[in-house]
């Protein structure tokens, strides 16, 4: 009797099952996700945000992103960094994990520096991802007539994961959109990857962020400024001391 | 008036509980601002300390934190950051605080033993310290520099002080400074005065040069001040290479002597630092400000560091010369001349009118800098000339009240309060 049930049940699963794959079956993965990336405050030290919308007021695709992990690979040039510990810091709660994968020295300037790659995981929440990473400019190298420097921010690759394989499973479209990557970790090739990078609609224009950098036409003055300055400013107070010393002898000699 | 006067007699005990309970108030405050302002209280350096003591409890090195550029003691000392509370490192610089404010007392009072109210005077000295917004701010932000300010006038202590009466104190008194040269580098320039301190110079117009050089060999308190003291750093050097290996010598020592950092700091040489960014030539400015920081240095020495009632003042001296003329300016460098200011600070015979000036001057300077600083880093302004002039504006302004300080001083003055006939009587 039990072991009736049990294969009954097993019957009533399978054909549940069938049906939901059927549901889902060339379905139209048309990828509408908006991208937001923004920079917020002004200066050397901002806040870089990705708002990423998943077709929220589309029903139709929605389905596909529930429960989805999400992958952000943002680059930063030379000119920008960020670090492990400030990210870290930052308290930003959407974020669950960070990987750099390129090495990060934050004193070097921007001409010894080279881009950094970060791997940035996240989770789809109410059909939106929303995160943010501080990041610092460096110092640029100085430059005739000083001014700004620009420094380009790369539109973030995003990457999805999703349970039941269910991003394999959208039509011929899919297959044309998405395509392998290397998000997964150094030891996983990219035919095992289940990570998959999803096309994009960026909707913010692309970032630039201008940095001051010094005028090398103040080097004369400068060198000569400072030069001038320690050397009268070192005069001054080695005559202040002998002239203590003279007064403290002068003294001395009176009380003996 | 009368109300200061009042609050100023207070028992040194009452001034330490309000200082600690200053500092208190401000490690809880820094967790309330921390997790709601984008900028935050605590110091970057705590951040990198607690990493760092993380890096230690798991059995790895504490130089696998980027930029962790301190002994490995400090990371140890902070283990308690990981397994019991965040604070704990701010708590414990804040205690030291405290102790470099008994010792000040200690210090001064056994300085200016026999002379008319000497505890008085040494309690008003330990009050720059306890009320220093400087101090309270620097350890309650969690940067750990009060720890070798401690040990620093420990060293003094023993030096200068019958706290031990025999020979043992000048051990005691390398020891300790070779602990604090082991946790910052700046206390080797205070080394030469100490040294100094400790010999007889009886050099005149009339001293035959064999007599001049053999007054100079060292006596029996310098070789034990200087053996302790290097036996001590050697010590702790090898330890520390042998846990951590050459990484050890190169954070802690090695990028110290050599650091060119060419962002915006407080230094008259930074914009030029930055204009030579690329420039590994023979660099003629550098060479003349090492050349003056030298001479100053040396000068400063032998002007003060070679009789016990002025070294002192020479030990104050020293780090301001070093903070000023270093290529690499931050306000966390002052602390190493403000723990000493509490020992020489009753010593200035000036006006209040005139030490007000000269402190305005010195906060004013730095404001104007701080203002093209903030304008720079928090508003990408092109201001980089006018932080550069701020630069030398506050060069010029550090050394002017040097001079000031230098004309002023008076050993034995105690800020009015030891009568002159009582001074003669003991000279």
């Amino acid at each position: 009797m039990y072991a009736e049930i049990q294969v009954i049940l097993f019957q009533v699963s399978i054909a549940i099952f069938f049906m939901f794959l059927q549901q889902i079956e060339g379905k139209n993965c048309n990828f509408y996700v908006q991208v937001e990336q923004k920079l917020l405050n002004e200066g050397f030290h901002r806040n870089l945000t990705i708002n990423i919308d998943f077709a929220s007021d589309n029903e139709e695709e929605r389905w596909l992103y529930e429960d989805c992990m999400v992958g952000i690979e943002q680059t930063l040039p030379s000119g920008v960094y960020s670090s492990i510990d400030d990210i870290n810091d930052s308290g930003c709660v959407n974020l669950i994990h960070t990987v750099f994968k390129t090495a990060v020295n934050i004193e070097l300037p921007a001409k010894k520096s080279e881009p950094i790659v970060i791997h940035l995981l996240s989770k789809v929440r109410d059909y939106r991802t929303d995160i943010y990473i501080p990041v610092h400019a460096r110092y640029h190298n100085p430059a005739k007539g000083g001014g700004m420097v620009r420094n380009e921010i790369p539109v973030p690759k995003v990457y999805l994961l999703c349970p039941d394989s269910r991003l394999e499973r959208c039509d011929d479209l899919y297959a044309e959109l998405t395509h392998p990557n290397n998000f997964c970790s150094e030891h996983v090739s990219k035919e095992n990857c289940t990570w998959k990078e999803i096309p994009i609609i960026m909707v913010t224009a692309p970032l630039s962020w201008h940095v001051p950098v010094g005028d090398t036409e103040h080097y004369a003055l400068v060198a000569g400024g400072t030069a001038l300055v320690i050397a009268l400013g070192s005069l001054y107070l080695l005559n202040t001391l002998r002239r203590y010393h003279s007064l403290a002898h002068r003294n001395n000699k009176k009380i003996s | 008036m009368e109300k200061v006067r009042k609050i100023l007699n207070w028992e040194f005990s009452t001034h330490l509980k309000i200082g600690a309970l200053i500092r208190a108030v401000l490690i809880v405050y820094s967790i309330y601002h921390d997790d709601h302002y984008s900028v935050s209280y605590t110091d970057i350096d705590y951040k990198v300390f607690t990493d760092a003591a993380k890096h230690v409890y798991k059995g790895d090195s504490p130089y696998k934190r980027h930029t962790y550029r301190y002994s490995p003691l400090i990371a140890f000392m902070l283990l308690p950051n990981v397994f019991y509370t965040r604070t704990f490192g701010k708590q414990l610089f804040c205690v030291f605080d405290v102790f470099v404010a008994i010792a000040l007392k200690i210090l001064v009072e056994r300085q200016l033993k026999n002379k008319e109210n000497a505890s008085k005077i040494a309690k008003y000295c330990s009050l720059f310290w306890i009320y220093n917004p400087m101090s309270i701010a620097i350890s309650s932000r969690g940067n750990a520099d009060s720890v070798p300010c401690f040990f620093v006038i420990l060293s003094i202590l023993f030096l200068q002080t019958d706290v031990i009466k025999n020979l043992f104190k000048y051990v005691l008194s390398g020891i300790f400074l070779g602990f604090s040269i082991h946790l910052r580098m700046y206390p080797l320039a205070l080394s030469f005065p100490m040294y100094l301190s400790l010999g007889e110079y009886n050099i005149n117009r009339n001293t035959r040069l064999l007599s001049g050089i053999l007054s100079l060999v060292p006596n029996r308190k310098q070789l034990l001040l200087a053996f302790s003291c290097i036996l001590t750093l050697f010590s702790l050097t090898y330890v520390m290479y042998a846990m951590y290996g050459y990484e050890f010598l190169f954070e802690t020592y090695i990028y110290h002597l050599f650091r060119k950092d060419t962002r915006h700091n407080f230094s008259v040489l930074f914009y030029y630092s930055y204009l030579t960014i690329d420039d590994f030539s023979f660099d003629a400015v550098k060479t003349i400000s090492q050349v003056f920081e030298g001479i100053i240095l040396f000068v400063v020495s032998l002007t003060f560091g070679t009789k016990q009632e002025t070294l002192p003042f020479a030990l104050f001296c020293q780090p301001v010369v070093l903070v000023v003329y270093n290529s690499v300016m931050t306000s966390q460098y002052f602390i190493w001349f403000l723990s000493l200011l509490p020992l020489v600070v009753h010593s200035f015979e000036m006006r209040i009118s005139q030490a007000f000036v000269l402190f305005t001057l010195w906060l004013s300077s730095q404001g104007a800098w701080l203002f093209y600083a903030y304008l720079l880093e928090f508003k990408s302004r092109e201001v980089f000339l006018f932080i550069w002039l701020k630069g030398v504006v506050f060069f010029c302004a550090n050394i002017y009240i040097l001079a000031q300080l230098i004309k002023c001083y008076r050993p034995g003055y105690g800020f009015g309060l030891i009568s002159k006939t009582n001074e003669i009587k003991s000279q």
